[in-house]
């Protein structure tokens, strides 16, 4: 969060009295939702188990490629959390680099016990072919042709993996978009590949991408206001809204409409929404004194908001209508909430949250039954972001003693730094 | 034994072979005469025996000439039966032979029947085990039999997921089953606001109106009227809009939707738009209702 933004909520918020309300026991809210979300996610004893063997060259001066494309492959398939993958260590020591040396046997019995096994060669820098095999009933479920650099050939053949087995988009091609220097950057979603997205030379904070990835909106202070600035995905702007007091936190609906807070011309911070280039600003929330910010849409109906509201004492999360009807609180657990971020298939919010204690870090909570699971424990974490799989969030973490961007499984495992030279304020995207 | 001895043997045995030769000749005559009549005695029985079985090869003959005819007159019977038969057999012989191409025909398909059977019964298995081992996502939320706020929750949860059928399916047997709970006017909201998301607006409106009914006071009556109005100004009744977004003022002044009615109006009819009192904070809801 942005340093003067936090101190003028601060402020706001530093008389506030915790609501106090706790409608679900705490405990076994935790315990019944990590069940559910263990059904999500793969852990070490559950799921089918997947070899992942190395490809092999067949050509030569690929060594680099190689070794790129085998270390992709292995990250982006463990980080998918779909499968078990099973230790390379125990793979047979035939080279495996086409479906004619494959021996079922060797794969199915002890030590590997594997159910499924991804293999293949790479046939040039930009060229390889990869295998699926279900080796207990010995079928070949994937064969494919790749092309690309070695990185890229490797996210290719993990998301069809991921397709094939879960029948649903894998995130190995996804970026993220999140703020370094002032500026808004955008990286792969395993951290490589970063590049500048902005270069307005001023502040700018809270980028958001619309949930296709071609629209992005972010705070801008180019105007000299906080300002809502939109642009397409080849960097051109597309609008701005024009307001003269503090406009802060966009969200990009599906159809790209933006909800945003503002306190306009120096009134209170209320929502708003407004068409894709911050044109027909129209406003949610009335209210007097009272702080409201952190849009965030349901991206699967694009009906609804969830927001930051401190009306009952602390910041706390909020829902409302996209049409400024139906406004109630969603969670009302006392302490200080902030960034909530609804999951793309509309079934979870994460949140930051201090638990009252003032440790600030990711929770997720199950929208319908209001259940919470704390997912970080390490430093301070901030503005968790949805991968478009709703199978994963990134989040800030100074737990190295620097913002830092991460991502973890939504169960709270696989935690992973994607940043080494600092980063705040992430937004997953296709 | 020396040589002189074996000559002494020798000519005592010509000597005796000599002296008992006549004896010997009457004795083979003597037997020859008896062999003759036991010939003759046998000869006889022959001529019996071979009268006995000329006799019994007569008898014989007889017999098989009577069964002979006996055959032929059941050959002839047989030959009678067959040509009934075959003149049977031959009346349903077109039938039949359809009957045997369809029978044949109907054989092949069942086998290629079953081998699809077979195929699909592997393909079944696999993808059984595939829907097994797969890592689901996000499954729907259990919900015991009778207990209301499972229920609520489950339909609230497709609503958010987009499962917009599922939920008002939930919806409606919430109402139906818990009609006097705390939630039912807002499981009554949530039916109308699927169908008004899906522009059904009549039936929309309908849903909305019973909200209010439910529970005039409920914390989803003012907005349940305010989504009435809208779709009144919708379908062009502007003037019942208008009283509408009027009522919603003087019945829930301090209320969100007053606000939004308030705008309407100024659309709509700014004429009858008395200057709207300023709203008071609104108190703080406590209350978790989704």
């Amino acid at each position: 969060m942005n340093k003067a933004f936090s101190i003028l909520c601060g402020l706001i918020f530093i008389c506030a009295v915790p609501a106090g309300v706790a409608p679900v026991s705490a405990q076994q809210g935790q315990d019944d939702l990590r069940r559910q979300i263990g059904t999500i996610i793969v852990t070490p004893g559950s799921g089918p188990s997947l070899a992942v063997a190395d490809f092999q060259p067949r050509a030569s001066g690929v060594d680099a490629a190689l070794a790129t494309f085998n270390d992709t492959l292995w990250n982006d398939l463990k980080f998918a959390g779909i499968a078990n993958l099973a230790g390379k260590s125990l793979y047979p020591k035939t080279r495996l680099a086409d479906p004619a040396t494959l021996r079922y046997d060797e794969w199915v019995n002890d030590p590997v016990k594997a159910d499924y096994v991804a293999f293949g060669s790479v046939l040039g820098a930009k060229e390889a072919e990869g295998y699926l095999y279900d080796v207990k009933t010995q079928q070949q479920l994937l064969t494919s042709r790749l092309s690309g650099d070695a990185r890229d050939m490797a996210h290719q053949f993990a998301d069809q993996i991921v397709k094939l087995l879960t029948g649903q988009d894998g995130i190995a091609t996804s970026k993220v978009a999140y703020i370094q220097n002032r500026e808004v950057s955008v990286m792969d979603y395993d951290g490589y590949d970063a590049r500048a997205l902005t270069r307005d030379g001023s502040i700018a904070l809270f980028p958001s991408l619309s949930p296709d990835g071609k629209w992005l909106a972010y705070v801008s202070y180019r105007s000299g206001y906080p300002n809502i600035v939109v642009r397409s995905e080849d960097g051109l702007i597309i609008g701005s809204t024009q307001f003269k007091g503090t406009t802060t936190s966009p969200s990009v609906a599906p159809d790209g409409r933006i909800a945003f807070a503002s306190s306009k011309d120096g009134g209170s911070m209320d929502l708003y929404v407004a068409s894709s280039d911050g044109s027909n600003a129209r406003r949610l929330t009335r209210t007097r004194n009272t702080v409201n910010i952190s849009p965030r849409w349901n991206p699967k109906t694009a009906r609804e908001i969830a927001f930051i509201s401190d009306r009952g004492g602390s910041p706390q999360v909020y829902l409302i209508g996209a049409d400024g009807t139906n406004e109630r609180p969603l969670l009302t657990l006392g302490g200080q909430m902030d960034s909530p971020a609804w999951s793309p298939d509309g079934r979870f919010i994460a949140f930051t949250w201090d638990g009252g204690g003032g440790a600030f870090n990711i929770y997720l909570a199950d929208i319908a039954s209001g259940q919470v699971l704390k997912l970080t424990r390490e430093g301070r974490n901030e503005n968790p972001s949805w991968s478009p799989d709703s199978r994963h969030i990134a989040f800030q973490s100074n737990r190295t003693g620097r913002w830092e961007i991460w991502a973890m499984h939504i169960d709270g495992s696989e935690q992973r730094r994607l940043t080494r030279t600092g980063g705040r304020s992430p937004s997953w995207s296709k | 034994m020396n040589r002189n001895s074996i000559h002494h043997l020798f000519f005592v045995l010509l000597f005796l072979a000599i002296a008992f030769s006549p004896m010997r000749a009457a004795a083979q005559s003597r037997e020859q005469r008896e062999k003759i009549d036991r010939m003759a005695s046998q000869l006889e029985e022959l001529k019996t025996e071979v009268m006995l079985l000329q006799r019994h090869v007569q008898t014989m003959q007889e017999t098989f000439n009577k069964s002979t005819g006996e055959l032929n007159t059941l050959i002839v019977q047989m030959s009678d039966n067959v040509s009934a038969m075959r003149r049977a057999q031959s009346s349903v012989s077109t039938n039949s032979g359809e009957t045997v191409t369809s029978i044949t025909a109907m054989g092949e398909r069942l086998t290629a029947t079953n081998q699809r059977m077979e195929r699909l019964s592997e393909q079944f298995a696999q993808l059984k085990k595939l829907i097994e081992d797969i890592p689901r996502m996000p499954t729907f939320t259990q919900i015991t039999p009778g207990n209301a706020e499972q229920l609520f929750a489950a339909a609230y949860s497709d609503y958010s997921r987009g499962n917009y059928e599922l939920a008002i399916s939930e919806f409606k047997q919430y109402v139906e089953t818990f009609p006097g709970s705390e939630l039912a006017d807002n499981a009554q909201y949530w039916i109308a606001e699927i169908l008004y998301g899906q522009k059904k607006l009549p039936e929309a409106a309908a849903e909305y109106e019973k909200v209010a009914v439910m529970s005039p006071n409920g914390d989803k009556s003012s907005v349940a009227l305010y989504k009435r109005a809208l779709i009144l100004a919708e379908t062009g009744n502007k003037d019942q809009a208008v009283v509408q977004f009027q009522s919603i003022i003087k019945v829930y002044p301090k209320s969100n939707e007053a606000n939004l009615a308030t705008q309407q109006l100024q659309q709509l009819a700014p004429e009858v738009l008395i200057q709207p009192a300023a709203q008071p904070e609104r108190p703080p809801r406590k209350t978790r209702k989704p």
